[in-house]
C-alpha cells in the first residue's frame, strides 16, 4: 500500500521536482559564472616591440618574450598569479590563478613593466632576448590594491610609471615600484594617463578629464564631460583630444583646460556618433583619427573639429590603432584589420584574421591595442594568438599560439 | 545556439538593460532604488499570472482534505485515484499548472536581471564592452549614463555582500512566502515533501546570494516582500499565521492532562488515518445515530482497529471465559 502510495506522489510532484532541478542546474551554472566572478575576466593586452623583440601579455596571465621575426618563444615566460578566494557551490576551487592582463606590458631601461587585473603593478628583468621569471619589483609589495588596473601604465622619460585603477585613484610609482603620490578622482578609472611635459591627462568614470602636475599629483584643472572616460587621451600640439560614453569627442587647452571645440558641434543627436568612444584616437598631418564602437573612424581637423573623412570600416572598433609608416592600422572587432592612409583618406583592407583548427574554422575576435615595429603590425587575439601581419602587403608573416605547449 | 543567443538579447535583455538605465536616470542614479522600482514593475506587469497562481495554490490547499478522503477512497485504485482527482480539481476550476507558470516564466527575468545588472555596473571588462551593442542608439541618455553608481547603504551592488545580512534577508523572506502558501497536510509524505520545499528554496537561494551579485539578492528580497503582501491580500497570512500558534501536537499534549474523551478519540483516529484500514468505515457504518461511539467513557479505546485486531479481540474474550469457567 505504501509503496503504491509513493508513486502517487511521485507522479504529482514529477512536474515539481523537475522544475526544481531546472532551476538548481541553470542557476547553479549562472551561480558558478558570479562566484568566479572576476575569473571571467580573461584580459587583452597588447604588447611592445624593443630591438628584435616582442614582448606581450597573454590571456592567461604570461608576459611572453618572442623573436619579432619568426614568433619563436624566447626563454620562459613570466607569470603572473594571484590567490583566489574559492567561490561558492564549489564551483570555483581557491588557489593560485593566473592574472587576466588589460595592461599591456611597457619596457624601460631593462625592466618590463605589467598592470594586472589583480591590482597589482609587477617588474621583470629583461637581458634583450629573454624574461626573469620571477618579479624584481612589485606594487604593492604586499597584497592588491583594492581596484583592478584595466587602463595602460604610463612612463615619462625618467622611467616612473603613472597608472589609473578601478579604486579611482590615479598612483606615480618610480623606477623600482615605490609610491610618489596618489590622487583620488573619487570614481574608477579604466583610462590610460597621456604624459606631456610635465602634466597627466586621465580620464575617469565620473566623466571628468583631470590634468595633474606630474612632480607631486596636485590638480591643475578639471574638465567636465556628459559621459564616462574609459579612452585613453592623445596629446597632440597644445590640446588633448579625447572621447567619451557620451557619443561626444572633445578638444581641450592643455594649459588652461578650456573646450577648444567638440564633436558634434550641435546637440542634435542626428550628427553624434552611433556608440562610445572606447579606444584610444591617433593623430596625423593636423588631424584627428577617432575610432568608436559604431564602427567608424571619424577623421576630424585638429584644430577646428571639422569631420573631413569618415571611415566605415562594419565593425565596433575597441582596440586602439597604431601608426605605422604614414598608415593608420586599425582592427575590428570582426578581426578585418585595415590601413588608412594619413595622406588621401584612402582606406585598404589588409587582412581578414580566421584562425584555422583542422577543418574548423573560427573568427578572430579582436579587442587588444595594436602594436607595431619594422613595418609589422602585431594583432593578439580573443582566441591568444599573436599575429604579424605586414602593413604594406597584408601577408601573415607568423601567427604565434600564446597557449600553446612552448608558452607553458 | 547563436540565434538562441541573439533571440534572448533582443527579447529580454536588451530591453532590461535599456530600462534599468533609463529608470536609474530618473532616480537620481540610484541604483539600488532602481532595481527595487524594477521589481514592482516586473510584478506589476505579472501581477496577473501572479494572482492566478496565488488563487490556484489556495485552491489547491483547500482541496487537501477532499483529496485525503479521495486518497483513503480510491487507496488500491491508482487510475480511478487519478481521475476522481483531476475531476475533483477541474469541478473546483483548480489546476496545477497555475501554480507553475508563473514561476517558470519569473526564471528567465531573474537570468536576464542577473546578466544586466553584471554588464551596466562594470564588474568585468569583456562585459562591460558588450553592453555597448545592447544600448538603444535613439535613446540618447543611456549612453551617457552608464556605468551605473553601484554602491546603495552598505553594498556595493555588483558584488555579493560580505556581511551576508543580504543572503539571510533572502532566506527568511522567502521562508515567509513559501510558508504562507505551504498547505497543512495530514498525510506523513506530503508533509515532508511540504517541509523540504519550505526549507530548501530559502536555503538555496540563501546561498546563491552568498555568491552573486548583492544587486540580484536585492531583487530577490523586494520580490519576495511582494508577494507577501500580495498573498496577504488574496489569501490572508495562510500557513504563516499556524508560526504563532501553537502547533497541533502541543495542544494534544496540553489537552491529554485533562481528562476529555473526545480529545483522545481523535488521537486514535489518526492512527487509523495512517494504516487506511477498512474497520473504521465498518464501525462508522455500524452506528446509526452518527455518534460513532465517540462518547464512550473509555475514549473508544475498546474499539479494535483492524480486523486482525477483532479477531484477537474475540480469541482473548473466549479464553476468559473458558478461564471463569
Amino acid at each position: 500500500m505504501k509503496t503504491r502510495r509513493r508513486v502517487l506522489l511521485h507522479g504529482r510532484h514529477k512536474m515539481l521536482s523537475l522544475v526544481i532541478i531546472l532551476m538548481v542546474v541553470i542557476l547553479t551554472a549562472a551561480g558558478c559564472a558570479g562566484a568566479l566572478g572576476r575569473g571571467v575576466a580573461q584580459g587583452w593586452a597588447g604588447g611592445v616591440v624593443t630591438s628584435d623583440t616582442v614582448i606581450v601579455g597573454s590571456r592567461g596571465g604570461k608576459i611572453i618574450a618572442l623573436d619579432a621575426e619568426d614568433g619563436t618563444i624566447q626563454g620562459d615566460p613570466a607569470v603572473l598569479v594571484t590567490q583566489v578566494p574559492s567561490g561558492g557551490f564549489g564551483c570555483a576551487a581557491g588557489g593560485a590563478s593566473g592574472v587576466a592582463i588589460y595592461s599591456s606590458p611597457v619596457i624601460s631601461d631593462n625592466l618590463v613593466y605589467v598592470g594586472g587585473y589583480n591590482g597589482k603593478v609587477y617588474a621583470y628583468l629583461f637581458d634583450g632576448e629573454s624574461l626573469a621569471t620571477e618579479r624584481e619589483y612589485a606594487f604593492p609589495s604586499e597584497g592588491y590594491l583594492t581596484g583592478s588596473i584595466v587602463g595602460e601604465l604610463a612612463l615619462d622619460q625618467e622611467g616612473r610609471v603613472f597608472f589609473g585603477s578601478s579604486d579611482g585613484k590615479v598612483y606615480a610609482l618610480d623606477t623600482k615600484l615605490r609610491i610618489q603620490w596618489v590622487y583620488d578622482t573619487g570614481d574608477s578609472i579604466w583610462s590610460a594617463p597621456a604624459i606631456q611635459g610635465d602634466s597627466l591627462f586621465i580620464g575617469s568614470f565620473d566623466k571628468k578629464l583631470y590634468a595633474l602636475d606630474i612632480a607631486d599629483g596636485s590638480q591643475r584643472w578639471v574638465f567636465e564631460t556628459k559621459g564616462a572616460i574609459i579612452a585613453a587621451p592623445l596629446v597632440y600640439g597644445d590640446k588633448v583630444y579625447f572621447g567619451t560614453f557620451g557619443r561626444r569627442f572633445y578638444a581641450v587647452d592643455t594649459a588652461s583646460g578650456e573646450e577648444v571645440w567638440r564633436f558634434p558641434a550641435d546637440d542634435t543627436d542626428e550628427n553624434k556618433p552611433k556608440n562610445w568612444f572606447w579606444a584610444k584616437p591617433l593623430a596625423a598631418n593636423g588631424t584627428i583619427y577617432a575610432p568608436n564602437l559604431d564602427g567608424k573612424v571619424y577623421a576630424l581637423d585638429a584644430d577646428t573639429g571639422a569631420l573631413t573623412a569618415e571611415f566605415d570600416l562594419g565593425g565596433p572598433i575597441s582596440s586602439s590603432p597604431v601608426m605605422v609608416d604614414g598608415l593608420i592600422i586599425v582592427a575590428t572587432e570582426n578581426g578585418d584589420i585595415y590601413s588608412l592612409d594619413t595622406a588621401d583618406n584612402h582606406k585598404t583592407l589588409l587582412a581578414h584574421l580566421e584562425d584555422v583548427e583542422g577543418e574548423k574554422v573560427y573568427e578572430e575576435k579582436v579587442q587588444a591595442p595594436l602594436f607595431a615595429g619594422d613595418g609589422t603590425v602585431y594583432i593578439h587575439t580573443f582566441r591568444d594568438n599573436l599575429w604579424a601581419i605586414s602593413v604594406q602587403t597584408g601577408e601573415e608573416l607568423w601567427k604565434k599560439s600564446l597557449t600553446s605547449e612552448d608558452s607553458e | 545556439m547563436e540565434v538562441v543567443g541573439q533571440i534572448w538579447d533582443t527579447i529580454l535583455l536588451s530591453p532590461m538593460i535599456n530600462v534599468l538605465v533609463v529608470l536609474s536616470s530618473v532616480l537620481f542614479n540610484n541604483f539600488g532604488l532602481t532595481i527595487i522600482v524594477l521589481t514592482f514593475i516586473i510584478h506589476g506587469a505579472m501581477f496577473p499570472l501572479t494572482r492566478r497562481q496565488m488563487r490556484a495554490s489556495k485552491g489547491m490547499q483547500e482541496l487537501q482534505p477532499k483529496i485525503a478522503e479521495l486518497r483513503k477512497k480510491y487507496a488500491r485504485d491508482k487510475q480511478k485515484l487519478a481521475q476522481e482527482q483531476m475531476a475533483l480539481m477541474k469541478q473546483s476550476g483548480v489546476s496545477p499548472a497555475g501554480c507553475l507558470l508563473p514561476m517558470l516564466i519569473q526564471m528567465p527575468i531573474w537570468i536576464a536581471l542577473y546578466q544586466s545588472i553584471i554588464r551596466v555596473l562594470a564588474y568585468v571588462p569583456e562585459d562591460f564592452l558588450k553592453l555597448s551593442q545592447h544600448l538603444y542608439t535613439p535613446w540618447s541618455t543611456v549612453f551617457s549614463q552608464v556605468p551605473l553608481e553601484s554602491s546603495f547603504l552598505w553594498l556595493d551592488l555588483a558584488q555579493a555582500d560580505t556581511l551576508l545580512i543580504m543572503p539571510i534577508l533572502v532566506g527568511v523572506t522567502m521562508w515567509m512566502s513559501q510558508k504562507m502558501v505551504t498547505p497543512d497536510s495530514t498525510d506523513p509524505n506530503q508533509q515532508t515533501q511540504g517541509r523540504m520545499m519550505l526549507w530548501m528554496m530559502p536555503i538555496m537561494f540563501g546561498f546563491f546570494a552568498m555568491s552573486f551579485p548583492s544587486g540580484l539578492a536585492l531583487y530577490w528580497v523586494a520580490s519576495n516582500i511582494i508577494r507577501i503582501i500580495m498573498q496577504y491580500f488574496i489569501g490572508g497570512w495562510g500557513g504563516l499565521a499556524t508560526v504563532f500558534r501553537p502547533r497541533p501536537a502541543e495542544a494534544d499534549q496540553k489537552a491529554q492532562k485533562r481528562p476529555v474523551p473526545v480529545e483522545k478519540k481523535q488521537k486514535t483516529d489518526k492512527a487509523v488515518d495512517a494504516d487506511i484500514v477498512i474497520s473504521r468505515e465498518s464501525t462508522e457504518e455500524g452506528t446509526d445515530d452518527g455518534t460513532s461511539g465517540d462518547k464512550r467513557p473509555d475514549g473508544g479505546r475498546s474499539y479494535p482497529d483492524s480486523i486482525d485486531a477483532i479477531k484477537r479481540q474475540s480469541r482473548r474474550s473466549k479464553s476468559r471465559r473458558r478461564k471463569r469457567r
